[in-house]
Order: C-alpha cells, then structure tokens, then sequence
C-alpha cells in the first residue's frame, strides 16, 4: 500500500513537472488540456467497456457455435457407428446365429451385406475363437503368418463378450491383397455364438469400417479456416482422429489429447504450449471416444482483428478531432480574455492610454468595460493630481508671492511709515496688526484647510487694510452666518474676489462703492457671495473668467479668480467653486460655493490629504 | 506555450500514425492475403513412393496458405530435362521451387541464379558442394552405413564363405544415392561380404535384364538397393522367378510394393525415410524464403526408420508408411 502511495506521488511529480506545467499554462491551454483529457478518459472508458463486452459476446457466440459444430459432428459420427452396429447385427443375426456353419455358407449373406455397404466396409469375416477364419469377404485369403489371437480386436471381443469394440485406426492387414493396397481402418468386433456341427461356440465377427467414413465426418467439420478445429479421441485419450495427426506422430506437432480425455463434457479452459484455448468436448455414445474442439486464443483473435483495428482508427481520430475541437473551442473561448489580457499588459507596460479590449462573452465584456472604466478614472485621477499639485504648486507660489507680494507690501508699509511719520501710531499699530493677522493666516502653518472662520477673518484683514489705503473710499460688509464659521474651507478665496471687487468694481466709484460678503448655508451647501455694486462685467466675459486662465494682477495679491476656482474644485469636487453673476453698470457677485464639511481635525486631515468630498 | 504546441502537434501525429496504421492493415485484412505459387519438380511424380511426400507437402500447403503444383514427370533422363521443366515453370509463374536434383553436380552457377529470383528448396539429394542451398534430406550416409549393418549381420552366418551382395545403386550423379552406396560400401569394407555386382543408372527399364545378366555371371546370395525404385526393381526380378524368395532383399523403400514383400518375406529389412515429414518441412522451408521470415533451419534432416516384418504394422511405423490419403 505504502510502496502504491510513493508510485503515485511519483507519477503526480512527473506529471506536473513535465506534462503540466501550471506556472506557465495559459487559458486556452488549460481549457483545451482539461476538455481533452476528459473526452478521452471517457472514449476510452467507454471504448473499453464495449469491446471487452463484444470479445466477451464474441467469444460467447464462438462457443456456443463450436459447440452446436460438436453435436452436430456427433451426431453424424453416431449415425455413422450406429450403422457400422446395424450392419455386425443384421450379420450376425440375420446370416450367422442360429445356422450351423457346416451345413449352411454364410459367406453369401455376408457378401450382400458387404455389397450393400461397399462404401463404408473394407471386410466382414468370422472366427473361431482360436484365430481360425471361417469366412470372409470380399477377400478371403488371409495372411498365414498372422496370429489372429494376438490382435487387439480379437483378444478384446472375447474379453468383453457382451459389448461390440472399436478399434482404433490401424492398417488394415489381415487378408492379402497382390494389388499392394494397404487401407486404414477401423474394426468393429464382438464375440459371437457360431455352430458348427451343430455345436455352439463362441467365435469373433469382424466388421472392418472404412476409416475414411470416419475421416470424411470429421475432416467436413474441420473446413473452416479460423484457426479452430475438432479431433477425435477413444477413452485412453489416443487420437483417433486429428486433422494434424502426422505431424504429431513425427513430433512436429503437439496436442493435449491425454488432458482432454479426462474432460466431462462442456466446455474447458486450458492452457498448452503457451496459449490459452477454450476446448468443448462430447463423448460419443457407446463407443467411449470423445469429440473434442479446440478454440485457440489466437482463433478468437483473428475474429475480431478487423473490429480491433476499426476500433483503433476510430478512437485515434476521435481523439485528434476531439483535441482540434478543443484547441478552435478554447481559443474562441479565451480569445476574448487574451486580448483583455493583453489590453492589460499594454497598459502595464506604461501607455496610460491603452485601448481597452471590451467583448467576448458577458462576463468578459463587463470585465473589459468595468477595466476601461477604471483605466479612464484613474487617468482622471491622475490628472487631476497633477492639475491639484500643479494649482497647489501654483496657488502656494502665489500665496507665497501674494505674501510677499512687493507692491501690496510696499504700499501697506509705506501707508504703515505715513501713519508712523504722521504720529498716527494707533492707526500704524492697527496697520501692523491687520498684516500681521493676514499673513498669519495665510500661512496658516502651510494648511490649505482652513475654517471660515479663519478665512473670513483674513478677508476682513486684507479689507481693514485696503480701506484705509483707500481712505475709506468703499464700504465693505460682512455677514456670515454663525453656523458656517466652523466649516471648511479652502483657504484664501474670499480675498482674491474681495481684491476683484476693489480693483474691477468699485475703484474710482468715489465712496460709493459696496462691498458685501455673504456667507450662508443651503442644506449641504455653503455659499460665500461677495456682492460688488461697481461696474460689472458681461455675462460672457464674466464666465470666461472662470475658463481662462488670468494671470496674476499686478495690483492684487496675486491670486486669481481662476485659482479660486480650481482650488475649490480641485478640494471639493467638480460641482463645487465660483459662479458669477454680473451685469454692466450694475454691480457683480462672486459666489462661492462649498461642502457644507465641519471644521475639524479629521476632516482637515482629510482634505489636506486630497480626500474627495463625496 | 511553444511547449505546448510542440506537444499537441506531437501528440496528433503520433494520432494519425497509430490510425493510418490502423487504417492500412484494415485494408489488407480485406484484401485476400497474399498466396504463393510453388512448383515441385520431382522424378516420376506419379510413383506410389511420392505419396507421403506428397501428404507432407499439401499439409504443409495448408498451413501456410500456398498454392502447391506438382509437375508431372515421368523419370528424369538428364539435368536438361529437368532445367527446361524448371524454366517453364517459372515463366509460369511459380514464385519458388522444392526439387529433386538430377544430379547433384556442376549445379552451382546454376542454382545460384535461380535462387536469386525464384527461392528454391532441395529435397532428396543437397547439390555438390553441400550446405549451399537450402535442403531437406535424410541422413543418406547413415542409411548406407545401416544397410551395410544389415548386411554385415547376415555375413554373420556364412561361415564358409563371404556373403555375396548385388547393388542397385541407382542414379549416381545424384548425391543421395553417392552417400549411400559409399557409406554402405565403408560399413562392409573388410566384412565378411563381396560386392558380386553394382548395377547405376537414372532409369529402371533394364535394370531386370541387366541383374538377370549379373546374376548368371556372379550370383548374389541378396541385393542392395539404395532407392524405392532400385528396391522395387529388384522386387520385380524376383517376382518373375517366383515368390518363394526369403529375405533377398535389403533396401531404401516407402512405396506399398515394397511394403508387402517386406510382408511377405522377401525384403528382410526396409529403410523408411520419413517423407511425409520432408514434404512438410520442404514448404515451411519455402514459405520462410518467400515471407523473408527466419528460416528455422537451412538444411534439415528427416529421419528413417529400419522396418521389419514384425514391426511393420506396429503404431509407429504404420503411420509413417503408409499414407492417409487413399
């Protein structure tokens, strides 16, 4: 059992190392392999079914018809002896029993008997049980030197006086005959009641068979030509008759006749000289001989050789066409999968832009759509980093630039010495203080989260500054709804659109300029408008404000609305950012709508992190 | 990948090499399997001495499938004869040859380029030198040398004088009848036996009137003969002066004639070549030529029985004298 299990392992090695090697197998080749193997176990499963139940059928057939061949043999064989019988009993009782043979010829009877049955009869004659003949015909002189006592035929008649004997096939050599022929026969001989001077005594009739009547039977059951064959035997298992009886005489041959004298009739298996044969055997009434018919294993062979060999083909091109079905029917299956497979591989090997295989079977297809679905999202994705690093790159320059920013620097400090030089030091200190806090919170420690509240502040700042550089020449307002101060926000938004609305609103308005930062909440939404009544812009150029890209103004900060714009979307999603809405000679307002996100840690870690608002 | 294909295309082929096989010997099922023609050439084909041979023969034709034509002759004259008998049967279409040499001499060149097209198979007698051809014979040197032992055997009991033997000798030129009559004339060499007369020759018509002639001039108390025909020659000699000869004859014999006076007393001893065997190994033989199988052996000998009156009708004996076919 232990020693099965190691073989088996073995065989599982080999085959996995050498047959399947799953590492490397494709699909196709997996699909193909295992249909294959299937459809060939099952072929052969069933191939061998069938054919052991045809050998077995076959073979069946065979014997049975061996054995009808037998009877059939027998019977004529019988019918044969039964004859030779009739004809010793019509002489014996009919020419010899009950005539005194001094006085009557019996010869005459004899002869027509003989006459009638020429054929079949080489002799008939009668002795005395001393050897001497009586009578014979058709020859009756017989050799002189025979001792008739001596022969098997004569000694075993008087042995056995109650049953009539048959010889085995010998020469015929009783009686001389000058033409020299010599002719096998058969004799039949029973003890027998003569009279002579009208004294009974036991004598020996000798009817002596032609052994071709026994030959002709038998050699007609051996006609055929499949290897099968009949030969008779008597009860000591001598061969009587074999269709290869020379040849074993001379030892050429060979036969198993002394095993198959012990035989009961039916049908045996044996084996001789190598082969497997399947004998059926019959005994012959009376006579104690035995037919016995031999089916070689090569007999039955030679039968089913051409269904073997039909088999074969069969099998042999089933099983390619079985592989080529399978080969088209996985390439069609996995085709598909291949060039999802291969659109993937392209898109590995770095084309951010692959085209995306979308089709095959179901399954596949949504594969292949759910995969360029995701090739187009992360290509967005990665976009969109890239523009958000980029503004944030640019919008960091700017912030950084809007912090040093010479010119709004310069100014607020000179307006910072004016007041100083001007001992208006409460207004300087104010002044400082209002820088301070705006660049405070620009930095904002470098966050870009930062809360309304933070923001608005720094819009207040950045206005506090401007009105008194501007001598109060506008009004700005603010009114921002508590419950929003503690949101997000991007940071730096309110004061670029603050620095839109001085600069391009409400300059050279001569105090009449207004300013109003609105900050309020819709639902989950925030919206910051800053309100300008100054000379406003065209729809159309106010919309491509937000298209455009504007460069930085020199008057400004150096923020752009643009910026403020893609910042805001860039944090919070594309339905996110500024909307203008600004009619010439009537004013402009900048909204800018934010996610309604709670101000806090997590949250800001979040956003800074570029989490999307969902 | 590539392996696998490697594989698949492997594995078709070796598919298509098993069914074409497959395929191929199927039709040659259906075809009828080839049968050969072989001719036998022998001398005086009708003689009753060819019956076992002739049994062996038509065995050996149905065990492997061939055709079998016996040619009808009478008795050869001379090596021309048989060639030109040969000749035609090959024209004929006979794909081999079991023969009976003539003579056993200067056939060499001969043999050899008939054996180049047509496989040949010689029986009887070998060729002169021997073992060049295929042959199927009896020991011949062991049946002189056992005639001789007869012979010897009854010298025995001449005590005053040397027993006087006549020899048929039949056809020296073939190397059967050569073998015989030296190994005979060996084994009585410095025995109490003469050689009264020899009678050779390739025909039996005169051989009556020539021991006839012999006998008047040197009587022979018995008569060799080292061939059926010689055998029953001498048969015929002594039948037309009676039949009251006793064991006056020794000799080579397989007809029934020479059977019966061995019945009858006038043969002592008969030597029996066991020709039903030879006729069966002459076409086995032939067969294995012409399948290019193995041949089992080159040159076979069959065996001979030694036959006297008492034995003749034993088991044994009966059933290699005497022919089945009737």
């Amino acid at each position: 059992m232990k020693r099965l299990k190691n073989i088996r392992k073995k065989l599982i090695l080999y085959i996995r190392r050498h047959v399947y090697k799953s590492e490397n197998r494709t699909i196709q080749m997996t699909i193909s392999l295992t249909f294959t193997v299937i459809a060939i176990s099952m072929i052969f499963a069933l191939f061998l079914t069938l054919y052991q139940l045809f050998v077995h059928r076959d073979q069946n057939t065979r014997i049975t018809s061996a054995e009808q061949m037998l009877d059939q043999t027998a019977l004529n064989l019988e019918d044969y002896l039964r004859n030779m019988r009739r004809i010793s009993d019509a002489i014996y009782y009919s020419a010899i029993k009950d005539k005194d043979m001094s006085e009557n010829s019996v010869t005459e009877d004899m002869d027509l008997l003989y006459e009638a049955n020429i054929d079949s009869l080489l002799s008939i004659a009668t002795f005395t049980k001393d050897g001497e003949l009586l009578n014979a015909v058709p020859n009756s002189t017989a050799k002189d030197y025979l001792d008739i006592q001596k022969q098997e035929w004569f000694s075993l008649a008087l042995k056995e006086v109650e049953n009539l004997h048959f010889s085995r096939p010998h020469i015929e050599n009783l009686f001389d005959d000058p033409a020299y022929r010599y002719k096998w026969t058969i004799s039949l001989s029973r003890a027998i009641e003569i009279t002579r001077n009208k004294t009974p005594e036991v004598g020996v009739l000798l009817v002596d068979m032609n052994y071709s009547g026994v030959e002709e039977i038998l050699a007609k059951a051996n006609m055929g030509n499949t290897g099968e064959y009949i030969y008779l035997i008597d009860g000591n298992g001598n061969i009587i008759y074999h269709p290869r009886q020379r040849l074993i005489s001379s030892g050429i041959a060979e036969e198993n006749n002394a095993e198959a004298a012990t035989y009961f009739d039916g049908v045996h298996e044996e084996k001789f000289n190598g082969e497997k044969r399947v004998v059926v055997s019959k005994s012959i009434s009376y006579t104690g001989w035995k037919l016995v018919n031999v089916i070689p294993d090569s007999s039955f062979r030679l039968g089913i050789r051409g269904i073997q060999l039909y088999a074969i083909l069969t099998v042999s091109v089933g099983i390619a066409a079985i592989i080529l079905l399978n080969l088209f029917l996985s390439y069609v299956i996995a085709r598909p999968i291949k060039r999802l497979n291969d659109s993937v591989k392209e898109w590995e090997s770095g084309n951010m832009n692959p085209k995306i295989y979308v089709g095959g079977t179901i399954e596949v297809e949504h594969l292949g759509r759910t995969l360029s679905r995701t090739v187009r999202q992360i290509r967005q994705l990665m976009d969109r980093i890239v523009i958000e690093q980029e503004e944030k790159r640019k919008s960091e320059l700017d912030a950084l630039q809007s912090q040093i920013n010479p010119h709004f620097l310069y100014n607020t400090l000179e307006s910072i010495i004016w007041m100083i030089e001007g001992e208006r030091y409460k207004e300087a200190v104010y002044m400082v203080s209002e820088l301070s806090s705006l660049f405070r919170i620009s930095l904002s420690k470098g966050k870009t989260i930062i809360s309304i509240e933070d923001e608005v502040k720094h819009a207040r700042n950045y206005m506090n500054i401007q009105k008194i550089r501007y001598k109060n020449s506008f009004t700005v307002d603010f009114d921002i709804q508590e419950e929003i101060l503690k949101c997000c926000t991007v940071k730096l938004i309110i004061q670029p659109l603050l620095e839109n609305a001085i600069y391009y609103g409400v300059e050279g308005m001569d105090g009449e300029g207004e300013i109003y930062v609105k900050g309020y909440r819709k639902e989950d939404d925030i919206y910051i408008d800053v309100i300008d009544n100054g000379i406003g812009i065209p729809q159309e150029s106010a919309q491509l404000l937000l298209t455009e890209d504007n460069h930085v103004h020199k008057h400004g900060s150096g923020v752009g609305i643009i910026n403020v714009h893609n910042r805001i979307k860039l944090r919070f999603g594309e339905q996110y950012g500024l909307e203008i809405e600004s009619e010439p000679d009537e004013g402009s307002t900048f909204r800018i709508h934010l996610p309604y996100i709670p101000f806090d840690a997590e949250n800001q870690e979040f956003y800074e992190k570029g989490g999307r608002h969902r | 990948m590539k392996a696998d294909k490697i594989f698949i295309i492997l594995l078709i082929f070796i598919l298509a090499v098993i069914g074409g096989t497959a395929a191929w010997q199927l039709m040659n099922i259906s075809a009828s399997g080839e049968t050969y023609n072989v001719t036998v050439v022998v001398s005086d084909s009708s003689s009753a001495r060819w019956a076992n041979f002739k049994e062996g023969l038509s065995q050996g034709a149905q065990d492997y499938g061939i055709m079998l034509n016996m040619v009808t002759t009478t008795d050869f004259t001379g090596m021309k004869q048989e060639r030109s008998l040969i000749s035609k049967e090959i024209e004929n279409g006979a794909d081999a040859l079991i023969i009976q040499l003539f003579s056993s001499y200067n056939q060499s060149e001969y043999l050899d380029n008939l054996n180049v097209d047509t496989p040949l198979v010689l029986i009887e007698s070998d060729s002169n030198p021997e073992d060049v051809f295929s042959s199927i014979t009896p020991d011949n040197e062991a049946i002189g040398k056992e005639l001789g032992s007869l012979i010897v055997k009854k010298a025995d009991s001449y005590e005053e004088r040397k027993l006087k033997v006549g020899v048929l000798a039949g056809n020296q030129e073939e190397l059967a009848m050569y073998q015989r009559l030296s190994s005979f004339r060996d084994t009585i060499k410095n025995k109490n036996v003469d050689i009264a007369w020899q009678i050779s020759g390739y025909t039996d018509d005169d051989i009556e009137m020539q021991m006839n002639n012999y006998q008047k001039q040197n009587h022979a108390d018995c008569v060799v003969a080292l061939g059926n025909d010689q055998l029953e020659s001498g048969i015929d000699y002594y039948v037309s002066y009676g039949s009251q000869f006793k064991d006056v004859l020794y000799g080579v014999g397989a007809s029934e004639k020479t059977v019966y006076y061995l019945e009858n007393g006038m043969i002592n001893s008969l030597i029996v070549p066991d020709e039903y065997t030879c006729g069966y190994f002459a076409v086995k033989t032939v067969y294995e030529k012409l399948t290019h199988a193995q041949e089992t052996a080159k040159n076979k000998q069959i065996g001979y029985r030694v036959v006297d009156r008492a034995s003749v009708f034993s088991e044994a004996d009966e059933m290699m004298i005497f022919p089945r076919t009737q």
